[in-house]
């Protein structure tokens, strides 16, 4: 900045807020050698600029204190694993971070300045007000920014996994992950204090190398807690949640199919013409589902049971994870490097096997379960289920008194009429049949080294993989 | 220092549009990844944004129907999600629920993987 920095303390740290955004927008382009010579400071300054803040009163801590005195420990030791692994070494700081820094340091300068501290004097309610939202700025820009920092430094731990990386002590993935995960220590110990983690904390985009079994076991937890949510609380916020996931498995799973078929770990022929239709229409069918399930569910109902959330965050990482290239989808080689699609083939058969039963227990909650639905949308649903069920028929007034003019009036929560239960059950049961015969094809493809199914050598690309999707089935709306 | 604003109710009526925004992005954008050709990544974007709307219902508290009110005339998942982080970026940390830091984190990761 030229000349004199007249920005107050409440600015500087408003523009570590959006350095801190920024970085996150950008972790994949950052260099992370720069940006871990640069954390360090940054948590210096910023455990600096926290203790030079006045205290609330007299012989009273503030709020958080020791989470911040945790982070500083961390960062010790992230410093003195830097002396000895001598990674990243010598050379430039990020930018940005070294910017955050300047700002804290700077804020710092200003604190001091400013404030004299008195003993014994407690601070007016404005200022203590003041400070309360300076310390809460430091943390989330410091939490912001870890969180950054630690999907920067999985990337650069995925590169040396890509590269088959040299296992010199300097250069090891381990030693990156090491640090990795104090930086990422350093988030959740920030995350309990500033963002009040949901469960899902630890899911979310995994930073680290891909977990070969993270797949299969997360779509196995998936499943299991999709049952449990499913008996302990199924309504229709349940019920669209986890047919909207199972849309995104179904879809993703199908990828890694068409992944092992391209490739030929899969007969290429059988896919082509058995098993991505199969796959496919069950996709199309819970998709049917969850929009059906979304229009009964409006957003404000739409709270689901945290385990049900972090287990579908989980599953969606583990996708994700295989799946994506940058913001495009990885080509079947990148995913190949990331995971054996022979495993994850069997994976999604055995997802699939559980699709059945998971659309089986939705069935039974529909036709069990209390479900209340808005008088509003209920009232529509039932009316173009009446509609289909009585084309013929249609009187001269289609807008039949399923729901009470009170309750559609102030659009109260209303029992599902037993016409629409009956449809939705019918819903339900397409989606078990598609995953049936989803199950019954996949389960009958061929697995073979790439030697048996492709002795030439080509790619079953070349010969006869169409790598887009057939026609949808058609869905009744 | 610069002056901490104790205003909540229009911050909370921002972030139930922010969680609507999400919410109808994760709705439109699975229609959109089932539209022709499956597409796995719109899947897992509009059921990540799914997901992180389903969480953020609780910074809403006791003002959670606010987030069934259109906030956006959109119908295309990366504006809504990019309108979404606009409305988080135009104020200060602390004029936000307590909780919030998580939602910030949630919509950056869905831009920065999805390229948004």
């Amino acid at each position: 900045m030229n000349g004199a920095d007249l920005r107050s303390v409440g600015e500087l740290l408003v523009d570590n807020d959006l350095i801190a955004r920024r970085l996150l927008r950008d972790a994949d382009e950052i260099d992370p050698r720069a940006a871990t010579r640069a954390w360090g400071e940054v948590v210096e300054s910023a455990t600096g600029l926290w203790a030079a803040l006045p205290p609330p009163g007299p012989g009273r801590e503030p709020a958080h204190q020791a989470t911040i005195e945790q982070v500083d420990v961390l960062n010790r030791q992230m410093v003195r694993q830097s002396w000895r692994a001598g990674w990243p070494g010598n050379g430039g700081t990020d930018p940005q971070l070294r910017e955050m820094a300047a700002n804290f340091e700077r804020a710092t300068e200003l604190v001091e300045r400013g404030y004299e501290q008195r003993e014994g004097v407690a601070l007016s309610a404005p200022v203590a007000a003041d400070v309360e939202a300076s310390r809460l700025r430091i943390m989330h820009s410091l939490y912001l920014a870890a969180h950054a920092v630690g999907a920067t430094l999985g990337h650069e731990v995925k590169a040396f996994e890509d590269r088959g990386a040299s296992r010199s002590w300097k250069h090891s993935p381990e030693t990156v992950n090491g640090y990795r995960d104090r930086v990422v220590g350093v988030e959740h110990q920030l995350g309990w204090a500033v963002a009040r983690d949901w469960p899902s904390a630890l899911a979310g985009e995994q930073p680290g190398p891909v977990d070969t079994s993270r797949l299969a076991q997360s779509w196995a937890a998936w499943e299991l807690q999709a049952h449990r949510s499913l008996a302990l609380s199924p309504t229709t916020a349940t019920l669209a949640a986890i047919s909207a996931t199972q849309v995104a498995a179904a879809v993703g799973g199908t990828e890694i199919v068409q992944a092992a078929a391209l490739l030929e770990r899969v007969d290429p022929a059988e896919y082509h013409d058995r098993v991505r239709p199969a796959l496919e229409a069950t996709a199309h069918h819970w998709h049917d589902a969850a929009r059906t399930w979304q229009h009964l569910t409006p957003q404000a109902d739409r709270s689901i049971d945290p385990a049900l959330l972090h287990a579908a965050r989980e599953l969606r990482a583990s996708l994700i994870e295989i799946q994506r290239e940058g913001a495009v989808r990885a080509t079947p080689e990148v995913m190949a490097s990331r995971i054996d699609l022979g495993d994850a083939t069997r994976t999604v058969h055995r997802a699939v096997i559980g699709s059945v039963d998971l659309a089986r227990a939705a069935q039974d909650a529909i036709t069990e379960a209390p479900l209340t639905g808005p008088a509003k949308s209920v009232q529509r649903a039932t009316m173009a289920v009446a509609e289909r069920a009585h084309a013929d028929h249609i009187d001269d007034s289609p807008h039949a008194t399923w729901i009470s003019p009170k309750d559609l009036q102030r659009n109260s929560l209303v029992p599902l009429p037993d016409i629409l239960k009956a449809d939705l059950t019918k819903a339900m049961g397409e989606v078990i049949n598609s995953a049936v015969t989803a199950r019954d094809t996949a389960g009958s493809m061929r697995q073979a080294p790439p030697q048996e199914l492709n002795p030439s050598g080509r790619r079953a690309e070349e010969r006869q993989i169409s790598t887009t999707s057939t026609s949808p089935p058609t869905i009744t709306p | 220092m610069g002056p901490t604003s104790t205003s909540v109710d229009p911050a909370i009526e921002e972030l139930a549009g922010v969680v609507w925004r999400l919410g109808r992005a994760g709705d439109l954008g699975l229609d959109e990844a089932m539209r022709g050709a499956m597409d796995p990544l719109g899947a897992l974007l509009a059921t990540g944004a799914q997901l992180v709307a389903s969480a953020s219902l609780q910074l809403l508290g006791d003002r959670v129907e606010l987030c069934n009110e259109p906030a956006s005339t959109s119908s295309d998942p990366a504006t809504l999600i990019l309108e979404a982080e606009q409305v988080l970026a135009s104020r200060p940390i602390e004029q936000w629920p307590a909780g919030t830091s998580g939602l910030i984190r949630d919509v950056y990761d869905l831009i920065r993987e999805h390229g948004l």
